[in-house]
């Protein structure tokens, strides 16, 4: 048997990432209602941090001008609805309904499986999602945030956030393994995920020691490195190699937890009428 | 025999009762899955807790939002953690309307000599959704102490009519938006899109230009949820004629979305098998 012909590494995968495009294809009416969304939200944060900087009195608060601000919270809106594809959900299920024996006893990594097939869903609806927020928010500041290399570097920072979000949602789904609830243990992510993140207040408005602190969690990595690597005009080397450099590191990290987090866990699933 | 006979209006305390006894069923139900009930309690009151971390954070930078300090934005916030309250207790079962209609079971609730919407209603309690009144009247009677408003039945009175047609609001919205899945398939996307819209009403609808005033009043009227009623309390001297309007606006709004939900359910034809 060891006449197999060899392919390449990832290539069996790429057909999941193929299905899940063409599944979200056929669900328009979902994304363009998403896309509205992401319209009204960025209406929305605009007034509200508008009417902020205005009671303010300054224009540069703790570093962020209220362009800055806008675009940081706006995108980081956009970039969660993209990527918020129910993963959670769907392992859960997986396991509570059973089907989950079926991924065991086919020649595929589950998690890598996953992996591939949420990308391409991601990266699809950050299409669909951000450039035109990006192009609003633009509009809404007089085209004040810089168009440029920055726009480079958010793009494959957030795709590494993207894969370290991935992991996190692959950790919650399993421990619905052990738990059985999904809800709950989903919307206690999300939670975690929006606060220590920057979604709800970017970590530039938060007191100096709660930042520090959450410098060393992988939550920032998922949105703050790139919001911050795109609103920064110039950005120095040093700023590009750290954060790339940490986001990297928690990808490690995480891919490894994950994987062996699942592999102990598969060992105690339990599937009703056995 | 006489007390078989079917009569199509029955008296309220019939009703409670049959309420009673469905509702009590889910209850049991719910509690043997009780790690389930525990981690799905704690997250809705992180959910409330962040949203209340969100303006936190935000003041600890800066010290008013248009004119609306803390403890003002921290009153809003409350009132609509409570009026959402109703609506995610008793109303639950809006969310799986779909499933129902879709795979065609929906059918075994057009059979009972009880209202329609009434019967599939009551099916589900949600106790979830105690965290999140608990933790909305904390918030309520922090702020409230707080802004030093004076504690009369006046008061009290107002406040519970305000958040009753809060609630009516927040109702009539779910309601019909969940009534969309009779017309169209797998509608849930529509439900979750308006249950965004209803966590705008946190912010004062001030901040916003007119076109949004005018849009968050009559289109999505989400001023009505906790912005029209608070104003009595947060602005006396100068609050607007539509606070004064809100339970008519709630009674009407819920009206509309039950006669809305029914008309679709009356279009509802099975799925054939």
């Amino acid at each position: 048997m060891n006449s197999t012909k060899r392919e390449l590494p990832f290539r069996r995968y790429l057909a999941f990432s193929r299905a899940s495009f063409l599944e979200t294809l056929t669900f328009r009416a979902s994304l363009l209602l998403s896309l509205g969304g992401s319209l009204i939200y960025t209406a929305v944060v605009c007034f509200l941090w508008k009417s902020i900087f205005n009671s303010a009195g300054t224009e540069i608060v703790n570093g962020m001008t209220y362009p800055m601000t806008l675009a940081y919270v706006a995108i980081a809106g956009a970039v969660t609805s993209s990527m918020t594809i129910y993963l959670v959900w769907d392992i859960g299920r997986d396991i509570q309904s059973g089907t989950i024996a079926l991924w065991f006893v086919k020649p595929l990594d589950y998690f890598t499986m996953n992996l591939f097939n949420s990308v391409s869903v991601i990266v699809f609806s950050f299409f669909i999602n951000v450039v035109p927020v990006f192009i609003l928010v633009e509009i809404l500041v007089g085209w004040q945030i810089p168009f440029g290399i920055n726009i480079l570097w958010f793009v494959l920072s957030v795709f590494l956030g993207v894969i370290i979000n991935f992991c996190l949602d692959f950790m919650v789904g399993t421990i619905c393994l052990h738990t059985q609830s999904i809800w709950g243990i989903n919307i206690m992510k999300e939670v975690v995920v929006s606060v220590l993140s920057g979604v709800t207040v970017p970590l530039a408005f938060f007191p100096d020691a709660l930042r520090q602190v959450m410098m060393f969690l992988p939550f920032q990595a998922i949105f703050n490195t790139p919001l911050t690597l795109m609103i920064t005009p110039n950005p120095s080397t040093e700023l590009l190699i750290r954060s790339f450099s940490i986001q990297i590191f928690w990808i490690i990290v995480l891919v490894i937890a994950a994987k062996s987090f699942f592999k102990v866990s598969s060992r105690v699933i339990t599937i009703n009428g056995g | 025999m006489e007390n078989t006979r079917i009569r199509p209006i029955r008296g309220f305390l019939f009703y409670f009762k049959i309420y009673w006894m469905i509702a009590l069923q889910d209850i049991k139900s719910k509690m043997s899955y009780r790690s389930d009930f525990l981690i799905s309690t704690i997250g809705m009151i992180a959910v409330n807790v962040s949203g209340f971390l969100g303006f936190w954070l935000v003041f600890q930078t800066f010290h008013e939002i248009n004119g609306w300090k803390f403890n003002e934005i921290l009153f809003l916030y409350a009132c609509l953690l409570l009026t959402m309250t109703p609506n995610q207790i008793f109303f639950d079962n809006n969310w799986s309307l779909r499933y129902y209609v879709y795979s065609g079971d929906f059918v075994k609730y057009c059979f009972r000599p009880i209202n329609l919407f009434f019967y599939f209603i009551s099916e589900v309690i949600d106790v979830k959704g105690f965290g999140q009144f608990f933790f909305g009247l904390f918030l309520l009677i922090y702020s409230w102490i707080q802004l030093q408003i004076p504690v009369t039945v006046g008061n009290v009175v107002t406040l519970l009519v305000g958040l009753l047609s809060g609630s009516l609001v927040v109702i009539a919205l779910m309601v019909a938006a969940s009534a969309t899945c009779f017309w169209l398939m797998n509608s849930g996307f529509i439900m979750v899109y308006i249950f965004k819209f209803t966590d705008y009403a946190k912010y004062p609808l001030s901040i916003f230009n007119k076109f949004f005033q005018v849009l968050f009043t009559v289109l999505i009227p989400i001023g009505f949820i906790a912005y029209y009623p608070s104003l009595y309390f947060l602005r006396p001297n100068d609050f607007e004629w539509l606070t004064l309007l809100c339970p008519v606006v709630g009674a009407i709004m819920v009206l509309i979305a039950y006669k809305i939900w029914m008309y679709g359910a009356s279009k509802y034809s099975g799925t054939g098998s």
